[in-house]
């Protein structure tokens, strides 16, 4: 036996709002009308629904614009294009500015580099000619890693210029107008001299001197000037140096008044060389013991430089 | 052959500019905003092109909406009011009573909840309950219940506006 509609379950409010809407399925849908057939009360809550849905509806439609005026679609794909054009300009330009921020940090990059791997080969290069002519020692390494442990002995205060020389294990690189200097477009470092000098090679200096040539052990030699000697008798010979951070050195042995005059004509230069008079050391002078003791009463060994004169006092202590 | 896009520019433009003015209460606005719509829809090529419009749309009103404010809280001389802007001055009857219309629509339509408002724009324009469901966070089932509520409220705040109106009449006559 069927229900009375009244004591049927009513439909709810928000299913005849979706009913009406078209919101439900299609076998809901019957099932509603069915119920609706049967039911008073729902029914008319449904036509209560309907009207409050239309009066909605016409309320909306006077919220509108009086006049909706579509612009042509062509000018709407005018729009776009224009939009999609200045989008690819601007990736383009975004990519053109990338790719030159690309090739600036890898050129800097690969200057970096190279400019950590380079500096002792430009400065072998630099030097050339007298670097292969003038051969290390096998010894010459101890001796520059004990140099200034002697030296510190001796002085209490800190010589950190000193230090750098000689345990620095790869040298600061030499500025480009100290390696211009090297190459001999610029004198600005190099000794100033007067009279007649004339360069030598290594092994002519060698075979000259026949014993020992002043120098800096293990310090590259940019070259090797000898003058004659106004009473005649061993010549003045000069020997210049390259440091590791670039700076000259002048190594000079001759007559005690030559060597005097040659120091004052260097402008600029540390005048806190330190002169050795060559009878203080005979020994180291001249091993062989061929030279006269008259000789080296008279000769004076001197380093001058743009060094500190406390690393010019360490060099002199080196060379002797 | 046309194009998706052109099919809905033309069967849905006219909504999209009801829908937004509704929003933003300014007719050139309403129809810049839908250009910009139609112009992004070209750009995306959505897959549920008529949901993606009502929501990009929504959006752009949401962020116009923003801007307004911002705008006026620099002014100090604006009322209080939002101003509805017409493209032609009333100059008639017929446009005197149909302003009139809009406004007692705009002022029930901002006695609405933003949820009930949004739910029943939307329905307006067409929106099916799952679109109108996924665009409002909604549940599917909630659809229902929020768009009674939504129509009831409206007409119940219209009706209140209507009743003051008479009221007013009949007292100053």
């Amino acid at each position: 036996m069927p229900l009375s509609p009244d004591l049927m379950r009513h439909i709810p409010e928000e299913e005849l709002h979706a009913c009406l809407d078209q919101a439900l399925s299609r076998s809901q849908c019957v099932e509603i009308e069915h119920h609706l057939a049967e039911c008073r009360m729902c029914r008319a809550e449904r036509d209560a629904i309907a009207a409050l849905r239309d009066r909605t509806t016409a309320l909306l439609v006077a919220a509108a614009p009086r006049r909706i005026r579509p612009r042509p679609y062509a000018q709407l794909s005018a729009t776009h294009v224009k939009r999609v054009s200045r989008h690819t300009q601007r990736l383009r330009a975004a990519a053109w500015a990338a790719s030159v921020v690309a090739a600036v940090g890898l050129g800097w990059g690969l200057s970096h580099w190279a400019g950590s791997a380079l500096p002792s080969a430009r400065q072998l290069g630099a030097v050339g000619a007298p670097i292969q002519a003038a051969p290390l020692r096998a010894s010459a390494p101890v001796r520059l890693a004990a140099a200034p442990a002697r030296a510190s002995r001796r002085s209490p205060a800190p010589r950190p210029e000193r230090t750098a020389y000689a345990t620095a294990p790869v040298p600061p690189r030499p500025a480009a107008s100290e390696l211009a200097s090297v190459g001999g477009t610029s004198t600005a470092r190099e000794p100033v001299l007067e009279g007649v000098w004339r360069n030598v090679s290594w092994t002519n200096t060698q075979t000259e001197r026949d014993d020992w040539v002043p120098r800096v052990e293990g310090v590259p030699v940019v070259q090797v000037k000898v003058r004659q000697a106004p009473q005649g008798g061993r010549p003045i010979t000069l020997v210049t140096q390259l440091l590791a951070n670039g700076e000259m050195i002048s190594t000079v042995e001759g007559p005690a008044q030559e060597v005097a005059t040659l120091l004052a004509q260097q402008p600029g230069q540390s005048a806190s060389a330190e002169l050795q008079d060559m009878q203080a050391a005979p020994a180291t002078m001249d091993p062989s013991g061929a030279r006269p003791a008259a000789a080296a009463m008279n000769r004076t060994l001197a380093i001058f430089g743009s060094a500190p004169s406390d690393s010019l006092k360490a060099f002199m202590l080196r060379v002797k | 052959m046309r194009d998706e896009i052109e099919t809905l520019y033309l069967t849905t433009y006219a909504a999209v500019v009801r829908f937004l003015y509704r929003k933003v209460w300014d007719a050139d606005r309403a129809e810049d905003l839908a250009q910009e719509v139609f112009v992004r829809a070209m750009r995306h090529r959505p897959e549920k092109p008529r949901a993606w419009v009502f929501a990009v749309a929504a959006n752009l009103a949401r962020d116009e909406a923003r801007s307004a404010i911002r705008k006026r809280k620099h002014l100090t001389l604006l009322t209080h009011e939002p101003t509805v802007r017409h493209q032609v001055e009333p100059d008639g009857e017929e446009n005197v009573e149909h302003d009139e219309k809009m406004e007692k629509v705009r002022l029930a339509l901002s006695q609405l909840s933003q949820r009930d408002r949004d739910v029943l724009l939307l329905w307006d324009a067409g929106l099916s309950y799952p679109e109108i469901a996924e665009q409002s966070g909604l549940a599917i089932g909630a659809v229902g219940t929020t768009l009674a509520r939504a129509r009831k409220r409206l007409i119940e705040a219209h009706d209140r506006m209507e009743l003051e109106k008479k009221r007013t009449h009949a007292a100053q006559s």
